[in-house]
């Protein structure tokens, strides 16, 4: 697809990035030198503190991905706002206020403060900088996605640039990420998602989603067809042919044929009619032996690929109509529920050593839309599919508070009173905001705006079907929000090879230049990996990259953190076998999961295993690794645990 | 992420009673959110129900997001006065919310 570059957009996204990180080295040098904003009798305010948290969690992911989702399967999408959501209770509830009264605020300081055990220093390094890198994932993704749309550049691009600028500002100053310039960013975001929203909410629906006549709506063929006497494959318009061998090819078989016009082959999905066959155009990706890929037949840069999205029937109050006017958003929500929605379905073939994409249409009424079960298959599902729902939630809810950077956040608040108001505070905008998500998405999937190859692009692409301003603006924010996520992160990787595992527990003993240049060149390496790995999953979604990033961490750190604050008989052992169980286990089952086959690939059903989201059997292995070597290793660990020791 | 030095909260009397609070709440939105996910999974046309103009999957995930916020301010009410309450019984003689010492040991 082409996206037409815009030097305002262009213009407008550098700004405002360059401001964003001006602002985060100013403040974060001030900080530095200040012996810390923690000064007596100045503390952040709670409220600041608590839009402060909700920019620090509100990643790509939650922008990205989550919008991207709803656009593309609905409700489906919107699961994983509830589920990040109500991770937060799991973390307001049972983990901030004990884990703080620990003294310690790190995953791996609060087990070192109980245990002082050299397995928990490695399994907990470990833990961190495995998390770190599947978390990093989804962000290198996003960042592909945001400027693919902004400066027409391959996807691959986007990922290099940040990895390239994060790593360098990591080795050379490291990034503060203070809780004033969250809380710009957190603030903007909301605003401008909000902004969003009216925009959509005003423009209303139509079947032909041409924003106001400016970008004409592609519309998708019909043709019809018959078998001839002698077996050719006749075509009511006949400039398209078939090839000699239709109806023994692959495609024949799973309902679709190729037929070519002039040097251009395309691909019609075959519905049987009265006489004969009616052709649907489909949209299809061809990825050639040698790499090469191709869009509906052709280069990229030929345009034949087109943005999807539209209504097919719009019910309003009972009566049909092709457009509605501005509407509210109850009225917006029963409107699409009564309407009729043109969804695209997948199909993956292989035609040779061609691994061929198939997008076909499927209209979907708006009553299955508004519900779970386009993506993760409830009605009539599989004991495997099911499985995988179950999975996903449990995932999803248990996964933000084993987030190494969330808890982190109570370090400096002032009083169990404040925390508790920051994080209401912090779970009202995020709640908001995963409220605005549903809309976003949805706007979205009806304004012909998605590119079927990677949905991730849906929101900025809807931003930018209302002007070049809002879409520069929005693209700029979710920008500077991956560089503050992914900053955090490869610090917090890099500190975890260079301070906890080479320093304390490879007994290095480095002096301070000598561990400040290990951080450093941990850091160019998580850098290095994580950018190989932003451009392998390109097209992913990054919500979904993310619900793996959390059932990693669900499965290795949460059992530690509820056994350590809850059970009295939680031993070391038992701790590190607990952590090992859980990366391994979910590791594991990702790599073999239908998923990631097809990123290797091959067919999702070549895949051992048939659900994708590990979490339900990996965090259930964790917590029995760690009961049962907890109870085994009793013995060992028979003095009382230490008054807590205050501070440091 | 350098979010500077850590706070030392003083001693907290209401540490227990939180606690079971804590527990609590999360038991009952625990309930509420296992509710929906295996309304999904065992009986997922109830989700179709209608009300008003929406459905009950909308509804209900709307609700769970509510919810959440709502027993956060209920969580936070009763912890605030159960520290008053507590701190007051336990040092009659200080300040009521006393904050921790602002001169700290220079142990960070």
């Amino acid at each position: 697809m082409i996206y037409a570059q815009s030097p305002l957009a262009i213009g407008i996204f550098f700004f405002f990035v360059i401001a964003v990180l001006f602002i985060s080295f100013y403040l974060g040098r001030k900080t530095k030198s200040a012996q810390g904003y923690y000064a007596a009798g100045s503390s952040i305010h709670w409220a600041v503190n608590g839009i402060a948290f909700a920019g620090d969690y509100l990643s790509a992911a939650s922008f990205l991905g989550i919008c991207g989702m709803i656009a593309t399967a609905g409700y489906d999408g919107f699961l994983y706002s509830i589920g990040y959501l109500a991770g937060w209770m799991v973390a307001l509830f049972l983990v901030a206020e004990p884990m703080k009264r620990l003294g310690k605020f790190t995953f791996t300081d609060a087990l070192d403060s109980r245990f002082k055990s050299r397995k928990i220093q490695l399994t907990a390094a470990i833990s961190t900088l495995v998390v770190s890198i599947f978390y990093l994932i989804p962000q290198m993704v996003g960042s592909g996605t945001l400027i693919q749309p902004l400066l027409g550049l391959p996807h691959y691009v986007g990922v290099i640039l940040v990895g390239v600028v994060v790593t360098i500002i990591v080795a050379t100053a490291g990034m503060a990420s203070t809780t004033y310039v969250q809380f710009f960013k957190g603030g903007m975001l909301i605003f401008f998602s909000t902004i969003l929203v009216i925009a959509v909410l005003s423009r209303g629906l139509s079947t032909n989603p041409d924003h106001g006549g400016e970008r004409p709506y592609h519309q998708f063929t019909t043709l019809q067809a018959t078998e001839a006497a002698d077996g050719t494959f006749k075509v009511s318009d006949s400039s398209f042919q078939a090839a000699a061998g239709w109806k023994q090819s692959v495609y024949w078989k799973e309902g679709f044929v190729k037929l070519s016009k002039g040097d251009r082959d395309s691909i019609w999905h075959v519905k049987k009619a009265d006489s004969g066959y009616t052709l649907e155009e489909t949209l299809y990706t061809a990825k050639l032996a040698d790499g090469t890929m191709l869009y509906n037949g052709a280069a990229a840069d030929k345009g034949e690929f087109f943005p999807v999205g539209h209504l097919q029937e719009i019910k309003m109050d009972g009566q049909t109509v092709a457009q509605t006017g501005a509407l509210g958003p109850l009225a917006f929500l029963s409107t699409v529920r009564d309407s009729t929605i043109v969804l695209w379905g997948k199909k993956v073939l292989l035609e040779g050593d061609n691994q061929v994409q198939i997008y076909f249409q499927k209209p979907t009424p708006g009553a299955k839309v508004l519900r779970p079960g386009l993506k993760f298959k409830v009605d009539g599902a599989t004991p495997a599919q099911k499985f995988d729902f179950l999975s996903l939630m449990l995932a999803l809810f248990a996964g933000t508070a084993s987030l190494p950077h969330i808890l982190i956040r109570y370090y400096t608040v002032p009083s169990p009173k404040d925390a508790r108001k920051s994080t209401i505070v912090a779970i009202a905008a995020i709640g908001f905001f995963y409220a605005l998500t549903l809309f976003m998405g949805l706007g979205a999937m009806m304004s012909g705006v998605i590119n079927i190859t990677d949905n991730n692009m849906s929101a900025p692409l809807l931003a930018l079907s209302f002007g070049v301003t809002l879409f520069a603006i929005i693209s700029a924010l979710a920008f500077a929000t991956v560089l503050g996520t992914v900053s955090g992160l490869i610090v917090a990787a890099s500190g975890a090879v260079a301070h906890d595992l080479l320093d304390r527990f490879f007994g290095m003993n480095l002096t301070d230049s000598k561990k400040v240049l290990a951080g450093k060149i941990s850091a160019v390496v998580v850098g290095i990996i994580a950018m190989w790995l932003g451009i392998i999953f390109q097209g992913m979604n990054v919500s979904f990259l993310v619900g793996w990033a959390f059932a990693v961490a669900a499965s290795a750190n949460l059992p530690a953190i509820l056994m350590l604050l809850f059970w009295k008989k939680t031993t070391a052992d038992g701790i590190a076998a607990s952590i090992v169980v859980g990366i391994v286990s979910a590791l594991g089952l990702i790599l073999l999961s239908p998923d990631m086959f097809v990123r290797y690939g091959k067919l999702a059903s070549d895949a051992p295993i048939a659900f994708n989201n590990p979490a339900i059997i990996s965090i259930p292995l964790s917590v029995i690794a760690l009961v049962v070597v907890s109870l085994l290793t009793q013995v060992r660990t028979s003095k009382a645990p230490e008054a807590e020791v205050a501070g440091t | 992420m350098a979010h500077g030095p850590a706070s030392e909260w003083g001693v907290d009397h209401a540490a227990r009673y939180k606690g079971r609070l804590g527990i609590l709440l999360f038991a009952i939105y625990t309930t509420l959110y296992v509710a929906f996910v295996l309304i999904n999974v065992l009986a997922p046309s109830v989700m179709d129900t209608a009300i008003g103009g929406l459905n009950l999957a909308t509804i209900y995930g709307m609700a769970l997001i509510v919810v959440a916020l709502i027993l956060g301010i209920i969580y936070n009410k009763l912890s605030t006065d159960a520290e008053t309450r507590l701190t007051a019984a336990a040092e009659p003689l200080a300040a009521p919310d006393a904050q921790p010492q602002a001169s700290k040991e220079d142990a960070q």
